[in-house]
């Protein structure tokens, strides 16, 4: 059974994904906030983490960097929830490591594809 | 040496000559009669005297004069050829001897003997005759001069200076040594005469000089723009130009006889009388320069006049000359622009103008405060915009004016967005360069204010439409929903997507106005676009049952931010669609001509009213058409597809027929061609 990571402030937006992904028999751990999250990696193996990129305290962006650089999981999936189509967000993202980003609003079904499209190349 | 004039021989026919032997002056055979020094030649040079004097008092016309007094030497020294000039001194007192009458030879062209040179020049050295005689058959060698024995050269003396002299030859005969003081009294005779004539001239010259100038002056007063009155001992006018009777409204000759004080306002008559006075009776140097009264007319109406007064002496008499002009539109002019400057002074904006070179001669208030005092009106200008202050300079020499917006720079070295306009005027008397600058920091400022806080809302918003639109996907997938609960979902699901349609729009009208950093130029196919436009709206086009129909040349290209052209084309051809019934048509076609690609969005849906045509680019301006027929829309589609169109340094046309159709235009640069 894989196991996903959802980071997001929104506590409905959590629920949703997570809903989505139980609905498919996908596992799912939830961190509030960037910092929560590292923790949570820090103890935890998961197969993907989907990552929110505008978070208080600690964002999408600086969390993904941390993940690569002070947990060292480079082989990770993380998929990045992302409110700005346009500009420097994708950017910032996928320089900071993002395997792939989703703009919200997005449907729950093309996040689902997305997510078990990770466990594909992973396998 | 003065020019040497060969002048025919002198015919004059012997009933002129009283008292002269006429028998003896044939030429070319003259000799003197053997004895004639001693007994005749007293009497016949006293009868040339006589014949010439009478002939100066009888005619006096100078040339015949200077005829008759060679004549008169050739007989009485019994000479065959001879010359008379007339000592002229230049400026620099350098003489000069002009010949004024000659009588040289009859036989051919022959010249004149080298040797006169030599006589003259010993003439005018010692001021007595001079004789040379040489012997005879010696120039008879020489066929290129006429053959002379002797040369006697005669200076006319009068009053210590030599006014002339006359040379004369003989052909066969040396000439007596006695003849040059026999001859002297009609020498003298002839020096008066010359002296009469030289006077005379000068006499004339003056009195020409003289009435020439007095023209000159007669012409100046009458035609004078100034007014000149002259004014007498006694405080009277007793001259007035033309000028002067138009601005002061008498009529011709009215003026005069009149007070100098009748024609000054009665506030300053006193003063002006009291002036006039002053300056006539002291008798001094007076002279008043550039003063300014109030002066009458002859109906009473006043005007500004700036005065001048001078004295004229003329022997005993004193009089004054008044030159004035009317000034009047000189002063309001001056008053005017005192006032305009002060509505300049109170304005915010930056007004100026210059010489067209851009020299600036006039900075308001605003400008001086925000610039300081710059020399030329391009220093107000920021660097980088100087080519377009250029281009926007000579646009306006065409047009008159141009309008838009530079960036200027204060005197901080701020930069400062503007709105600008430049006037160009062509006026003859004073073409000048007019510049006109609103201050555009503020709204720049809340425009962006404005465009970051839009931006934050709508990217808000999208959080909570996820969790909206989400959680109706769940619902939906749940499969136990009744179909009246279904329809419900459907209907919160429409409105969800509008509002993220709606959020879309206007994140990307914020955009717009935005600086261009985030935008990326490419080159791409227009085929491909329109190709990627049709797969986007094709299930909106056949649900609605509208057939679309692509037509593209494959060579056509388009160089833009391509993401801005898609959103744009579809915004078009989604318009197309939703304002052409079932059973319409709509069509894509794309056409190129290496400098320009069209896309063209053609239907045969409702049209556009005439009376919206102009408007349906405004920003949340929907047409009357729209609206009745309950058409949704945000009525910010077609100001998207203007503004991408503008930035990419197209052209957005729409052509529109009520019931017929409407035709929509992106005309699109097919090169990059920023500079």
């Amino acid at each position: 059974m894989p196991l996903v990571l959802i980071v997001d402030d929104d506590a409905d937006l959590r629920r949703l994904v997570q809903l989505k992904l139980q609905m498919h028999g996908i596992n799912t751990l939830t961190s509030v906030g960037g910092s929560e999250a590292l923790e949570v990696l820090a103890n935890e193996r998961v197969d993907c983490v989907v990552l929110d990129v505008m978070m208080p305290v600690l964002d999408g962006i600086e969390t993904c960097r941390r993940i690569r650089e002070d947990l060292g999981l480079i082989d990770l999936p993380v998929i990045m929830l992302t409110a700005r189509a346009r500009g420097g967000d994708i950017d910032a993202g996928l320089a900071a490591g993002a395997s792939d980003y989703v703009v919200k609003p997005f449907s729950p079904r093309e996040l689902l594809a997305r997510i078990t499209s990770t466990f594909r190349d992973a396998a | 040496m003065g020019k040497i004039m060969i002048r025919p021989q002198l015919d004059d026919s012997p009933a002129d000559r009283e008292g002269v032997d006429t028998s003896e002056s044939a030429r070319p055979a003259r000799r003197m009669p053997p004895g004639w020094l001693n007994d005749r030649a007293a009497p016949d040079i006293l009868a040339e005297i006589v014949h010439v004097q009478r002939e100066y008092v009888r005619d006096g016309d100078p040339q015949r004069m200077w005829d008759l007094l060679l004549d008169a030497v050739l007989r009485t020294s019994f000479s065959e050829y001879g010359f008379i000039g007339e000592m002229v001194w230049s400026d620099r007192g350098i003489p000069n001897l002009e010949t004024r009458a000659m009588v040289w030879t009859g036989e051919g062209q022959r010249s004149v003997h080298p040797d006169i040179g030599l006589l003259v020049s010993q003439v005018i050295a010692g001021e007595e005759p001079v004789i040379i005689n040489r012997e005879s058959g010696r120039n008879g060698d020489d066929s290129r001069f006429s053959p002379v024995s002797g040369f006697l050269g005669l200076p006319l003396v009068s009053a210590d200076r030599l006014v002339a002299i006359i040379g004369v030859t003989s052909p066969a005969v040396p000439y007596d040594e006695r003849l040059g003081q026999l001859l002297q009294p009609l020498l003298s005779t002839c020096a008066s005469i010359v002296e009469s004539l030289q006077s005379e001239s000068a006499r004339n010259r003056a009195v020409k000089e003289l009435e020439a100038t007095a023209g000159f002056l007669q012409t100046l007063f009458s035609t004078a723009a100034m007014g000149v009155v002259v004014i007498d001992g006694s405080g009277r006018i007793s001259s007035a130009n033309p000028s002067a009777q138009r601005s002061l409204g008498f009529p011709d000759g009215t003026l005069l006889g009149r007070r100098v004080s009748d024609i000054a306002a009665p506030a300053h008559s006193l003063r002006v009388d009291r002036l006039v006075t002053r300056i006539l009776n002291r008798g001094m140097r007076g002279e008043v320069n550039n003063v300014t009264i109030r002066a009458a007319r002859l109906d009473g109406s006043e005007f500004t006049a700036e005065v001048s007064v001078s004295q004229m002496r003329l022997g005993d008499d004193s009089s004054l000359v008044v030159v004035f002009q009317d000034i009047t539109e000189r002063v309001d002019a001056q008053r005017s622009l005192a006032k305009a400057a002060e509505i300049l002074d109170t304005t915010p904006d930056i007004v100026c103008w210059g010489s067209i070179g851009g020299r600036l001669e006039y900075l308001n208030r605003s400008g001086t405060s925000m610039m300081g005092a710059p020399d030329e009106i391009r220093s107000m200008i920021l660097g980088d915009d100087l080519a377009r202050f250029h281009a926007a300079v000579n646009a306006a020499a065409s047009t008159g004016a141009w309008s838009g917006e530079l960036r200027l720079v204060d005197r901080n070295g701020h930069v400062i967005p503007a709105s600008v306009v430049i006037l160009h005027s062509r006026s003859a008397e004073n073409p000048s360069l007019a510049l006109l600058a609103r201050d555009l920091s503020d709204r720049y400022e809340i425009d962006q204010l404005k465009d970051a806080f839009v931006s934050n809302v709508s990217h808000e918003l999208r959080t909570p439409l996820t969790s909206i639109l989400g959680y109706l996907e769940l619902l939906d997938e749940g499969e136990e929903l009744t179909q009246p609960q279904s329809d419900l979902v459907a209907v919160v699901r429409r409105n969800g997507d509008r509002l993220l349609h709606l959020i879309g729009e206007i994140l990307l009208v914020a955009s717009l106005d935005r600086a261009e950093s985030d935008r990326k130029t490419v080159l791409f196919t227009a085929d491909e676009l329109i190709r990627d436009v049709a797969a986007s709206v094709e299930v909106t086009a056949v649900s609605k049952g509208v057939r679309l129909t692509c037509e593209a040349d494959p060579s056509a290209l388009i160089c833009a931010d391509r993401a801005e052209i898609y959103s744009a084309l579809v915004n078009v051809v989604g318009n197309a669609i939703k304002f052409t019934p079932t059973g319409g048509d709509v069509l894509i076609r794309a056409q190129g001509d290496g400098v320009f690609t069209t896309l063209t969005v053609r239907d045969n849906g409702i049209g556009i009213d005439p009376s919206d045509i102009e408007r349906v680019r405004d920003r949340f301006y929907r047409g009357s058409l729209a609206r009745s027929n309950e058409i949704q829309g945000t009525g910010l589609g077609l100001a998207i597809v203007d503004a991408v169109t503008k930035r990419a340094g197209g052209v957005f046309t729409i052509d529109s027929m009520v019931g017929v159709g409407t035709t929509a235009q992106l005309s699109l640069p097919a090169a990059d061609r920023t500079i």
